[in-house]
Order: C-alpha cells, then structure tokens, then sequence
C-alpha cells in the first residue's frame, strides 16, 4: 500500500482529532451516563433525545446550525469575540467541537447502558459498607463499567475517524489543519485519483474493522458479567 | 431504642422498638417490609419522615443521615458481591471503611465458614456461599444494626442453619425481614406484622405466634445430653426429654399445644412441670388460654376445653402441671 506524506498527515490529524475528542468525550459522557442511569428526573427524556439526536440527524444539518452558532453573528461567535478568542469554524478547536456533540451518543448510550446493567443496588450495597458517594463511584462503579467504558471510548474514537460531512461543513478542507484521512478520499475522488483513493480508503476500511473486531471481544469476551 | 415515624401514601408507620434482640418483620408481599428497611438504612432519601436511633437522629424535618454514616448493615434480598472483586477483596471493601481488626474478620470467616473461598470470584461461588460471604462482609463494617431483607430465601438447608446460629449468637440488634415462619420462631425476640403499609401487631415471639398460625409456644434450650436417639434439654422451665434425631446445642423447641396435657394432680411422668396459672380466659367457646407461671418464666398456653379435666375447677392462683408430650427442634 503506498501512501504519500499528504495522506499520512490526514491520517496523523484523523487520529489526533479522535484522541482529543474521545478524552474529552468520556469526561462529559460518564457523569452524563451516571445521571441518566440513576438520577430520577422530569428532564430526562429532553437530555436522552437531545444526545441521541445526532444518530439520526443528517451530519449537514448538525454541521449548518453549528457553523451559525460558531459564526460571527452566532452566540458561541460572540463569545469567542468578546473573549479574544479566533473563531471555531475551519480550526482543529471547532472540529473537535463538532465531533463531540456528533459522537455524543456512541459514547454515552453504551456507557448508560453499561451501568443500568451493574445496577443502583451495586452502589447502594457499597454505600451500607460505608463508601461515600465520590468513593462509590470510584471503586464499585467505574471498575465493573471498564469494559463497558472502552467499548464507548472505541466507538467513539473510531466513528470521529469514519467522520465526512460535518468535518467539511465546519473545519472546511485545510491541508495539515482540518484536512482528514475522509476528506483527503474525497479529494482524490473529484480529481479522479482513483488508486491513491483506494489505498487510504483501504486503510480506514482495515483500521475500522480492527477496531469493530476489539470492541466485539471486549463486549462477549472479556466481560465479566457475561459470565454470571 | 428504633423511633420511626413515616406518613407515606404506601406506608404509614410509627413504632418505637427497643431493638436489644432480633426483631423480626412479617407481613405478605407488597406489605412494607423492604420500603421499611430502605427507610432506616437511609436508601430512600425522597421521603419525609422522624428516624431515630439511640440518641442520634437519623432523619427529621432538618436532617438527613446519608446510608454510609448510618453505621448498618444491610443484607439485600438479591445478593449483592462486587462482581468485580473476590472474596477476600469484597471482604476488604468494607473492613476499610472500618475499624474491624484482622483477628475479628478471621473469626466471621471461620465461624461463617468462608475461609477456603477467599480467592473465588463471586460467579464461581454457590447462592449459599455467595450470601455467607454478603453476610461476613456486611459484619466487616462493624455495623450497629443490621438489617436482613429475606436473605436465606432459595438457600439449602445447612448453609440457612449456620448463618441463622451465627445470627443469634452476633447479640446485634437486628431487623429481619422473612417470609419463613420456621426462620422467624428460629431467631426472632419479637414480630412486628405488617399489613398495607400499617402495622397490624407487635409482640413478643410467644404471644404473636398464635397469630402467625402456630398454635404453641417456644423455649430456649441448651442440649444436655442425646442418648439412644432421645435428646435431653435444659429450658427455662425444666429439663425437657424426647425423641429427636438431629440434636443442637444451642436451640428453640416448639411446643405445640395439641402436644401438651394440663393435669390438676402431679404424674409420673419426666416432662411434667408445676406451674401457677395467672389468668384464665375462655376463646370461642371451646377453648381455654392459660396464662402459667413456671416460678418466674411466664408461658401462654390456648387448650382445647374437652382436653382439661373439670375444667370449671381451674382457679387463678392454683397450682396445674404441665406434661409435654413433644417437643420440635427449631
């Protein structure tokens, strides 16, 4: 498989993207999947939908209303202004942005799911040994959900990477800035680059399907509570 | 000393139990008996209500004791292991959030015998294993009262057995919710029954057992001697002897009272003790409820009329003998 430095630094930015939104994906998703698996709330079927929007929104409709609200006459854009900060359209800040809110789901609904399985009593258990409620979490919750939590993180990492119509709309098509690994395809494609296309679309094909096969494992193999 | 006091539209309760002994709840499915134990242990912090135990106040209109400073333990209905610890780490999770010293865990573990299963997780451990290990980890936090939600449910018979005389020999104040009577007059002091949401009645062990449907009464006993298959035990009305193939040293023997005969003149025979009747009362005609008194230890007995000799003669004060035909090892 030959591929040029050109699609290496795609690569480097695809994968950089999705590292820094997975990292910060899992600190908004875990206690965001704790409250909606334990909390009792009037509110929870507006958060549950609004997180799980972006499963069957059109990319280019979450990347639309993004654009406006990150643009200069948007509320984030404003904000940005008065507080000196550049713009978040068409720079790597505003892709990680927009990849959090699009990957969202993936990471929140099978962590939630992870934890409706251990179950409330788990904690509560815990909590009649006398654990308080940060040490609970600490050391019953987040140690049965680890491979519920990986899982989410692999999903989450591998759907940034597979990322095509929202990253165009928002980060545009900026070599070494915004260019990714998808755009890059899609490049090669309109210039009909039939066979350097071909490769790095291999390349992504393999990489997803590696990361499909691990997360298969993780969830049927190595979970303990499949053995119960 | 236990005072609750909850006006939910499912439960409305107040009692005030001295909680020395064990206590036991019954009551049918649906009753509220595990809403109660929530309640004390804190796990249902929504409700409005007074909780107080000793002279700490646990919940009132200002306060709320959240469940790790309650100092309870609690034995759930499910069994509950941290699925990903094994039996000596689950028993470590609680003993470090405690004062509990190395030689006491030592000593629940053998007399819970779970001392060869430390090293299993919890999935390769069988369901009477699994609640001997909840058990002992429940007593690692060095609980102050301990609350058990029908736990020896679905359990064999020989791991029910050592987890119930362990219980009794703790000397912890505890509540013990059970759907098994036989547990009940096994291990209670004293029943409270509750029915929708509402205590129906509360007693001592003896005087609420006519209303659990057992017709009898229970003594404690310590086995003395068992020779040619007859067990002979000390109770606190006299030396009792009877046929009895599976001996305890320590036990409760049920007496039925269509296994007991009241005689007005002394016979010869070894399970006959004196007693003065304190109270007569005649129920439904055809029965007779005596209240003896075997020099100090009070004893309700509910007697068929037809069985009692001149039964018009009986008088309180009078000295009657009491002959136990049979006795049921509990």
């Amino acid at each position: 498989m030959m591929l040029n430095s050109d699609d290496w630094a795609s690569i480097y930015l695809s994968m950089k993207l999705a590292f820094t939104s997975t990292v910060i994906l899992l600190l908004i998703a875990i206690p965001l999947a704790m409250w909606l698996a334990f909390k009792p709330s009037n509110f929870k079927a507006v958060i549950s939908s609004l997180v799980t929007l972006p499963l069957i929104l059109p990319p280019t409709v979450l990347g639309f209303y993004l654009l406006l609200a990150m643009g200069p006459h948007g509320l984030v854009g404003q904000i940005c202004l008065k507080l000196g900060i550049p713009l978040l359209p068409f720079s790597f800040s505003g892709l990680v942005i927009a990849s959090i809110i699009y990957s969202m789901p993936f990471v929140v609904m099978p962590i939630q799911n992870t934890f409706l399985a251990i179950g409330k009593t788990s904690l509560e258990v815990a909590a009649t040994l006398g654990a308080a409620p940060t040490d609970r979490i600490f050391s019953v919750l987040l140690p049965q959900a680890k491979i519920g939590i990986i899982s989410a993180a692999v999903l989450g990492f591998a759907h940034t990477v597979g990322e095509f119509g929202l990253i165009l709309m928002i980060g545009g098509n900026i070599p070494q800035k915004t260019q990714v690994a998808a755009i890059q395809i899609y490049n090669y494609f309109e210039i009909y680059e039939y066979s350097q296309a071909n490769h790095l679309a291999l390349f992504l094909l393999g990489f997803s399907f590696v990361v499909l096969i691990f997360v298969y494992i993780l969830n049927h193999k190595l979970n303990p509570l499949s053995h119960n | 000393m236990l005072y609750l006091n909850y006006a939910l539209a499912y439960l409305n309760l107040e009692f005030d139990l001295k909680c020395t002994g064990i206590t036991a709840l019954c009551g049918h499915s649906g009753a509220g008996k595990t809403t109660l134990l929530r309640l004390i242990a804190g796990l249902e912090s929504r409700h409005k209500g007074i909780l107080k135990f000793d002279s700490r106040t646990w919940q009132d209109h200002r306060i709320f004791v959240p469940p790790h400073k309650r100092k309870i333990g609690y034995v759930f209905q499910d069994i509950q292991l941290f699925k990903h610890l094994n039996v000596s780490d689950n028993l470590a999770y609680a003993a470090a959030r405690s004062r509990i010293t190395v030689a006491e865990i030592d000593e629940i573990c053998k007399k819970l015998q779970i001392d060869n299963l430390m090293k299993k997780m919890s999935h390769s451990l069988s369901g009477g294993e699994k609640q001997r290990v909840a058990f002992a980890r429940c007593l690692c936090s060095k609980p102050e009262l301990l609350l058990l939600d029908e736990p020896f449910t679905a359990l064999e018979e020989n791991s029910t057995n050592i987890l119930l005389d362990y219980l009794v020999k703790l000397k912890l104040p505890t509540i013990y919710v059970s759907h098994s009577l036989d547990e009940v007059i096994k291990v209670a002091d004293y029943i409270v029954q509750i029915e929708h949401g509402k205590i129906l009645r509360q007693g001592s062990l003896n005087y609420m057992l006519q209303f659990l449907g057992r017709n009898g009464f229970v003594l404690s006993a310590q086995l003395l001697s068992h020779i040619k298959r007859v067990s002979s035990y000390q109770t606190l009305i006299g030396t009792i002897n009877f046929p009895d193939l599976n001996p305890r040293t320590t036990a409760r023997l049920f007496i039925d009272n269509r296994n007991i005969q009241i005689h007005q003149h002394h016979i010869l025979s070894e399970n006959c003790f004196a007693a003065i009747i304190d109270a007569i009362n005649f129920e439904q005609q055809y029965f007779c409820r005596l209240s003896l008194n075997f020099s100090g230890v009070g004893v309700e007995v509910l007697i068929l009329c037809s069985k009692l000799s001149n039964v018009n003669n009986l008088v309180i004060g009078q000295t009657i003998f009491l002959e136990i035909q049979y006795a049921q090892v509990i």
